[in-house]
């Protein structure tokens, strides 16, 4: 079976990603921890001018951003297998169905986490010192999420024929 | 399953080997082997077409609808 270049691309590209997942959750605990060890320097570098709250709202954000890299990572381990199995030749498997049904749900919850880091943008943001937090869920987040379900939907349906298939003489 | 595959039975009858009918109606000793034991979830009409001409027997010699007590309990479930 000749596959098309997109996928070593995206199997490269994924794995990218994973390592940035991971740089991303070192740096944003790094912040944390010297945020906690040394509140004035860290409030200098971010341009808070020193003001408690807004030292409070940074640490929510880097604890979400914290607790997001697991997520990110959840979902970009799922694509990843499922490009395995692809290249494999074998991509309708029961488990890419849950897989696409799990990477749904985690970016339901990304979509509402990104709600939180918005308003906590917000409430750290003060007119001497605005903070600009680039955090937006778009309509097209919302589409993407159903579109995963479906196609979570789709590929168990595939996996069930294939499966029926398999077992015709 | 209900539906119970005799294919075992006609073979004897004909004093015919699986690996000849294999050979005769060109299907693999492996998908043939699934057939006869009763593992396979479905059977094309090409299929049994080859093998009622090869053993010269209608579909009614080779399949059988047996009602076990298992099927009769998931029919009285539903």
């Amino acid at each position: 079976m000749k596959h098309s270049a997109a996928l070593p691309v995206a199997w490269i590209t994924l794995r990218i990603l994973i390592a940035f997942v991971w740089l991303f959750f070192a740096c944003v605990l790094a912040l944390l921890l010297w945020s906690l060890l040394d509140e004035g320097s860290t409030s200098k570098l971010l341009g808070l001018g020193g003001l408690p709250q807004s030292m409070s709202g940074i640490r929510s954000i880097a604890i979400l951003g914290i607790l997001t890299a697991p997520i990110n990572y959840a979902i970009l381990k799922c694509l990843l297998d499922m490009v395995e199995t692809v290249r494999s030749g074998d991509p309708f498997v029961r488990e890419n169905a849950y897989r696409l049904s799990v990477i749904a749900w985690l970016l339901l919850i990304m979509g509402a986490g990104n709600i939180i880091f918005a308003s906590l943008g917000k409430g750290v943001s003060i007119s001497q010192h605005p903070f600009y937090l680039d955090v937006t869920w778009s309509v097209n987040g919302w589409l993407t999420v159903i579109l995963t379900f479906v196609l979570a939907q789709v590929f168990a349906a595939g996996a069930r024929m294939r499966e029926d298939l398999e077992g015709t003489v | 399953m209900a539906i119970v595959v005799k294919l075992d039975e006609v073979l004897h009858d004909r004093r015919m080997t699986l690996t000849e009918l294999a050979q005769r109606i060109d299907l693999t000793l492996a998908n043939l082997s699934i057939l006869k034991t009763g593992k396979a979830r479905a059977i094309r009409f090409s299929t049994l077409e080859a093998i009622c001409l090869a053993l010269s027997c209608q579909p009614g010699d080779l399949l059988e609808y047996r009602l076990d007590s298992v099927d009769l309990e998931q029919r009285c479930a539903a």
